[in-house]
C-alpha cells in the first residue's frame, strides 16, 4: 500500500522485514520494566525504504548520549559492510500507559533524520504486546516538513529485498510474522538477542548477533 | 505497570551464575533451587520468572521440608508473582506471610504492592501513610511511595517526593540513584549531576559512580564540561581496569575525539585518545565489535 508523506506528493512505501520487527518485540520483551531503544537499518530500494534489520541499543538511562554516539559510529561502520544504512530509531517506554514517542527519542531520531532525509522513528506500542498479539504493536512515525514527528495511519508492509520479484520486494503477509513473533517469544528468543548494555556488562557479546526468528 | 525502586543498574555485580535460560530450570534439583533463592536474597538481582519457577517448585515439592526458610521463599515468592502479574497467587503467598506474622508491616507493604500491581493506587497509599504514621522512618514505605507516583507517570511528583525524603535522609545512597534515574529521564542533567556528585561523596572508589556522572558531564556537552568529563571516565577507568567496565574506555575514547574535533591540537587529549586507542586495540580479541570502531 503506497503511503503519502504528507505535505509532499511523494508516495514512497515503508517495507519492513520480519527479522527487524521481530527483534524491536523481542528487545522489548527481555527488559519488561524498562525503556529500551535501537537503531534501524536498513535501505532505499526504488524510492521505498526498506528496514532490514535493527541495532538493539539501551535498555539504561536511555537519555545519556555518549554511548549513543558510540553506538552509531560503529553501526555506520557495520552499514558500509552490508550495504545498508541507519535510518532511524525504534523507542519503547517505560510505562504501560505511556505510548508516544519520548522527546529523547524524537531527538535522537531527529539526529539520524539529519543524515538520512527518509529517517523514521518506531513507537512500540508496549499495551499490544501482551494484551492484544493479533495487532502490530508499533506505531510509524515520518518527519513532516515542520520538523515534527508525525504518525502514519500504518506500518508499511512486510517484506524483504529481493531483486528477482516485481517491485523488488518479496511481501510477507502479518499474520505470518505475528506468528513468528509468539513463537520466538515461546521459546525465549529473547534471552539471546544482546543490546549495547548487554555488551558492554560483557564484551564478548556482540550487538550484531543473529537470531534466528 | 508496576516498577519497584530497585537498583536495577547494579544487577550485574552478581557473582553466582544464574541459569539464565528457562530450558534449564527443568533440570535444576532441590537444593540448587534453595541456594538459587538464598544467592538472590543476599545479591539482590530481578529475576522473577527464576524466582518464581524455584519457588513454586520447593512449595509443590518439599515445604515440610523448608522449615522457617520457607517464610522468607513465601516473601521473594510473592514479590516475583507481582512482578509476572500472577495476582491472585500473589494474594495467597501474602495470605501464608499474614496468618503466621499478623502484625507485620513487612507484610503489609506486599499486601500494598499487590493493589499497586492492580492499579488500586490510593488504597496503596493508604497502606503506606499508615505504615509511616507508625513508623516514620520506614524507608520501604517512604520509597514505595515514590514508586507510586512514578507508576502513574507523575515523574515530577516523584521527584518532589524524593526531595523531601532526602533532606531528612541524607545518607540514603539508593534515593539517590534513583532521584538521578528519575533526572535523566525527565533530561534534567544538572540536576542528575548533583545527585551524582552526592553519590560520589558517599563512595569516592566506586567505579561505577565516576562512570555515570562522566555520561552526564558529556551529555551537557560544551568544552568545560567534556574535560570534565574526560577526568571522571580516566578515574573510572583507573577504579577498575577489567573488561566488565569497557563502557569506561568507550567512554573515554568518545570524549577524547569529540575535544579534537573542536581543538586538534591538545597535545594533552592526543596522548590520551593514543592511550584509549592502544587500550582497545588490545580488547580485541576479548571484544570482536571493538574492530568495527577502530578502521
Amino acid at each position: 500500500l503506497p503511503k503519502i508523506t504528507a505535505g509532499t506528493a511523494i508516495v514512497m512505501e515503508f517495507v519492513v522485514s520480519p527479522v527487524a520487527y521481530i527483534k524491536t518485540i523481542l528487545h522489548a520483551w527481555k527488559y519488561p520494566a524498562c525503556a529500551v531503544n535501537g537503531l534501524l537499518l536498513g535501505k532505499m530500494v526504488k524510492g521505498n525504504l526498506l528496514v532490514e534489520d535493527v541495532v538493539p541499543l539501551f535498555h539504561t538511562h536511555l537519555n545519556l548520549t555518549p554511548m549513543f554516539d558510540v553506538a552509531l559510529f560503529q553501526a555506520e561502520g557495520h552499514c558500509k559492510a552490508k550495504g545498508l544504512q541507519v535510518v532511524g530509531l525504534y523507542n519503547a517506554n517505560e510505562l504501560n500507559t505511556e505510548n508516544s514517542p519520548s522527546p529523547a527519542a524524537m531527538k535522537l531520531a531527529s539526529r539520524i533524520q539529519a543524515d538520512f532525509s527518509n529517517a523514521i522513528l518506531w513507537q512500540v506500542l508496549n499495551t499490544r504486546i501482551v494484551e492484544h498479539p493479533d495487532k502490530i504493536a508499533i506505531r510509524l512515525y515520518t518527519m513532516a516538513p515542520a520538523k515534527h514527528w508525525e504518525v502514519q495511519d500504518q506500518v508499511g508492509p512486510f517484506g524483504t529485498h529481493d531483486a528477482d520479484a516485481p517491485k523488488s520486494f518479496r511481501y510477507t503477509e502479518e499474520k505470518e510474522v505475528l506468528e513468528r513473533v509468539e513463537n520466538a517469544i515461546s521459546m525465549y528468543k529473547y534471552k539471546k538477542l544482546v543490546d549495547w548494555d548487554d555488551h558492554c556488562e560483557n564484551c564478548a557479546l556482540s550487538v550484531f548477533t543473529e537470531i534466528e526468528v | 505497570k508496576f516498577v519497584s525502586v530497585n537498583l536495577n543498574s547494579m544487577s550485574s555485580t552478581c557473582q553466582t551464575k544464574l541459569p539464565d535460560d528457562p530450558k534449564e530450570w527443568e533440570q535444576l534439583t532441590r537444593q540448587q533451587c534453595i541456594e538459587i533463592l538464598r544467592e538472590i536474597r543476599v545479591n539482590p538481582v530481578r529475576k522473577p520468572a527464576l524466582v518464581y519457577f524455584c519457588g513454586l517448585k520447593l512449595l509443590n515439592e518439599s515445604a515440610s521440608s523448608l522449615g522457617s526458610e520457607i517464610w522468607a521463599i513465601y516473601e521473594q515468592l510473592t514479590i516475583a508473582a507481582i512482578d509476572t502479574h500472577e495476582l491472585e497467587n500473589a494474594a495467597y503467598f501474602v495470605l501464608k506471610l499474614r496468618s503466621r506474622f499478623p502484625h507485620s508491616q513487612r507484610v503489609e507493604r506486599l499486601r500494598a504492592m499487590i493493589k499497586e500491581a492492580e492499579g488500586n493506587f490510593e488504597q496503596a497509599l493508604r497502606i503506606y501513610r499508615k505504615i509511616l504514621r507508625e513508623t516514620p522512618c520506614d524507608r520501604a514505605a517512604h520509597h514505595r511511595i515514590v514508586a507510586v507516583e512514578k507508576a502513574r507517570g507523575n515523574r515530577q511528583g516523584a521527584i518532589e517526593l524524593l526531595h523531601e525524603y532526602l533532606k531528612v535522609n541524607q545518607t540514603d545512597e539508593d534515593s539517590y540513584y534513583e532521584l538521578m534515574d528519575l533526572y535523566i529521564a525527565e533530561g534534567n542533567m544538572r540536576k542528575a549531576a548533583y545527585c551524582c556528585e552526592e553519590l560520589i561523596l558517599h563512595e569516592p572508589h566506586n567505579y561505577y559512580t565516576m562512570l555515570k556522572y562522566a555520561e552526564i558531564l558529556y551529555t551537557l556537552g560544551g568544552s568545560d564540561s567534556l574535560k570534565l568529563a574526560r577526568k571522571y571516565y580516566c578515574n573510572s577507568v583507573r577504579l577498575n581496569e577489567s573488561t566488565a567496565n569497557i563502557r569506561a574506555v568507550y567512554g573515554l575514547w568518545q570524549t577524547c575525539k569529540a575535544i579534537k574535533a573542536n581543538q586538534n591540537n591538545d597535545k594533552e587529549n592526543n596522548e590520551v585518545l593514543a592511550w584509549v586507542e592502544k587500550r582497545l586495540k588490545a580488547l580485541q580479541p576479548q571484544a570482536p565489535d571493538v574492530a568495527a570502531m577502530l578502521k
